[in-house]
């Protein structure tokens, strides 16, 4: 669970067991399975954490990060099958956008 | 602004630099309202081209289109041509933060895909290449199918292409692309309607792995994280140093508002005295000169008097934000209103409240969370609001010895403090017990996302002081106007046998005082207070003004001395200390019911929160009256 993640160590995404008008303030900021995210803060006095994402910085509770399956990077590269990066990796995205334009 | 000429919305996340971009394209052409029926600031302004206007809106920072929250239903609403008139926008100008296009490049899907002529501006262009990331534009055209353009929203002499692109809409030009594909390719215009094609995380790990793709093509570079941004949260969000920080923070905003204020209040207040002097002294002594002067100028003049310290309170909040602290402050405050239910975001607008109500509650609409933003509105008006102040000057003057009470502390200052504290215990004892009932459940994610450090701009800073300017004084002119002209009638009739205005006790309002006196015998109060309170109910501090008229003294000068006087012969120590209890908790503010009434669609919370604040404030001075 990405709660139990020690700072600055990057993890994947692998499946979010969040209720469904949650998941979307997850998802629009773009923590979707497949994403890595490190943690590298602890707020004071055991609030949110702060994760990078992409680039961006985004704090969640403990409460939300325990509902976060995540793997590390490691383990995602050494499985495709498993995580989505794995699969996003295989597929030749950019001819799946070519096709649409 | 005639309505016919073309209508271009901004759209992008927040923090991409829309507001910026508004504001250097439209300069001072800008006016603020709010869109009928929900209270999402419409912000449009017109940029002048030589081939003619163009009328263009900034809409809120969104990261979807999903009806999420209101910032998000509104740009849907808006982009879709329900709002606005019916009129869909004639082109979208899209913004994303080119030092996060990986996660903003999501936005291009459900934005794009709604078919209106686009341009895609990626601002920070600047900052971007000094973090030594990179970006080719031509290629993402490539892909979208749409313009594209690096800028720095700040300067001018990048926005060559939008400015072709907004002269294109009269001239007809090539720049004014659709982009049909990704209509075609991306099912989100059907977000949230049955039957939708993919579950809602497969949709966006699939919008995910387009942005990723275009992103590549576009032969995306990361920045470096900001070193700057690393370095200062270090020191923010520091287990030690970060609460102390803000502590002080929050302590500065309080010095500002309450010390720094107080200056620029009197000269607000000198300023109106005086020029009501001098139109009164421009007309003839009517009935008409009575209202205009002693009602219209008197009750708008009271309350205008708070404007410097809610400009005062808006300028640190607009630093505050546009420098990125705000959501680091979020973050550290979440911890103790996630304890009473409410959560980080909650913080700025209970924080607004100590200088007004009616901005804190209109300043909860970034609480994304429907539950948790009732929850702050309905709490913020415990919070300890300048209007009180007045009140709690004159009772605690005329009641509290000066004596010290522990060391350098007086009694006086601990009074006050007490009732700061009562105010702020009341608001999350609510909350708790809200949370707990009404607004129970589930409680809502806390994803903050935190801005990188920007330095905020003078521009920005300004625009936002003017908007709130226009606002306050509109709300002012239009509630407190009503309520002091109703109030002033009911002083003057029914007019006394030789022909002036009656005795106050005679009045009609008089008459309603003695009306609820009984009601408000047991607090210890009789028909004077009774008037004050029912006169209150337009905004607290008119209870001083309604006093001092009652008891026939000048409110001028010295004249708190004998208002103070006077209100000792009237009540005890026991009665004084009620009525400042009654204070602390009652809603005698008809702009905040006003406000919360918009805010919730309804009369049904404003009623609650309205009989729920005056039983506690009845409750709350009873005991007082009894005890003391």
């Amino acid at each position: 669970m990405l709660a139990d993640v020690p700072l600055d160590e990057e993890v994947v995404l692998v499946r979010m067991d969040v209720d469904g008008e949650d998941v979307e303030a997850l998802l629009e900021r773009g923590i979707v399975p497949g994403c890595k995210l490190c943690p590298v803060r602890h707020a004071p006095a055991g609030g949110p954490t702060v994760y990078r994402v992409d680039g961006d910085l985004i704090a969640l509770r403990k409460d939300l990060a325990s509902c976060l399956c995540v793997q590390t990077a490691l383990a995602a590269r050494r499985s495709p099958a498993e995580g989505r990066k794995g699969a996003a990796r295989q597929a030749p995205e950019p001819a799946g956008v070519v096709d649409a334009t | 602004m005639t309505g016919t000429d073309p209508l271009v919305a901004l759209v992008g996340p927040p923090n991409a630099g829309k507001s910026t971009l508004f504001n250097t394209l439209t300069g001072l052409k800008q006016r603020v309202a709010n869109y009928p029926g929900v209270t999402v600031e419409r912000r449009s302004g017109v940029v002048d081209e030589p081939v003619g206007s163009v009328e263009v809106i900034d809409l809120p920072g969104v990261h979807g289109l999903s009806p999420r929250s209101l910032d998000q239903m509104v740009t849907r609403d808006v982009l879709m041509g329900n709002l606005e008139g019916g009129r869909q926008p004639d082109a979208i100008v899209l913004l994303l933060d080119a030092t996060r296009l990986r996660s903003h490049l999501m936005l291009a899907d459900p934005v794009l895909g709604l078919g209106i002529p686009a341009l895609v501006v990626l601002t920070m262009g600047d900052e971007l290449g000094r973090r030594d990331g990179a970006v080719d534009p031509t290629a993402l055209a490539a892909e979208l199918g749409v313009e594209v353009t690096l800028v720095n929203a700040r300067d001018p002499s990048t926005l060559g292409t939008v400015r072709r692109f907004l002269r294109a809409l009269h001239t007809g030009g090539e720049e004014l692309r659709a982009c049909p594909a990704i209509a075609v390719a991306d099912a989100a215009a059907s977000e949230h309607h049955p039957g939708r094609p993919l579950p809602v995380v497969d949709l966006f790990a699939e919008r995910r792995k387009r942005a990723r793709a275009l992103g590549r093509s576009a032969d995306f570079r990361d920045p470096r994280p900001s070193r700057m941004t690393q370095r200062i949260d270090a020191l923010v969000l520091h287990r030690l140093w970060g609460p102390l920080l803000f502590l002080v923070v929050v302590a500065l905003v309080f010095e500002a508002i309450f010390t720094w204020a107080i200056p620029l209040m009197d000269a607000t207040e000198a300023g109106i005295g005086a020029s009501g002097e001098f139109v009164a002294g421009l007309l003839p002594d009517s009935w008409f000169r009575a209202l205009l002067i002693d009602g219209v100028w008197a009750g708008v003049g009271s309350v205008v008097v708070f404007l410097p310290q809610i400009l005062i309170l808006f300028f640190f909040i607009a630093i505050l934000e546009d420098s990125g602290y705000m959501a680091r402050a979020a973050v550290i405050a979440d911890r103790v209103m996630h304890r009473v239910g409410l959560q980080g975001r909650s913080f700025l607008p209970l924080l607004s409240a100590y200088a007004c109500a009616v901005p804190a509650v209109m300043a909860a609409r970034t609480v994304e969370d429907e539950r948790d933003r009732i929850a702050t509105i309905f709490v913020a008006p415990f919070m300890t609001c300048s209007a009180r102040l007045p009140v709690y000057a004159l009772l605690i003057a005329a009641f509290i010895p000066a004596g010290s009470l522990i060391g350098p502390l007086g009694w006086r200052a601990a009074v006050m403090i007490g009732l700061y504290a009562l105010g702020l215990a009341a608001a999350l004892v609510t909350a708790a017990i809200l949370k707990g009932t009404l607004l129970g459940g589930r409680s809502a994610p806390f994803v903050m996302e935190l801005p990188p450090y920007r330095l905020p701009t003078l521009r920005s800073v300004l625009n936002r002081l003017l908007d709130r300017t226009k606002i306050f004084l509109r709300r002012a002119g239009k509630i407190i106007l009503t309520v002091t002209v109703v109030l002033w009638v009911l002083t003057q009739f029914p007019r006394a046998p030789v022909g002036g205005a009656p005795e106050i006790g005679d009045s009609a309002l008089g008459q309603i005082g003695q009306v609820i006196e009984p009601a408000i015998e047991p607090l210890g109060f009789d028909w004077r207070i009774g008037i004050g309170l029912v006169t209150s109910l337009a905004a607290r501090e008119v209870i001083v003004g309604t006093l001092g008229t009652i008891y026939g003294v000048e409110n001028e000068g010295e004249a708190d001395f004998e208002l103070q006087a006077a209100l000792q012969q009237d009540l005890d120590l026991g009665s004084a200390v009620a009525l400042l209890i009654f204070f602390v908790f009652a809603l005698q503010c008809m702009s905040t019911v006003a406000v919360m009434r918009r805010e919730t669609g309804g009369w049904g919370w404003p009623a609650l929160q309205f009989s729920y604040m005056l039983a506690l404030a009845y409750a709350g001075a009873w005991v007082a009256n009894a005890l003391l």
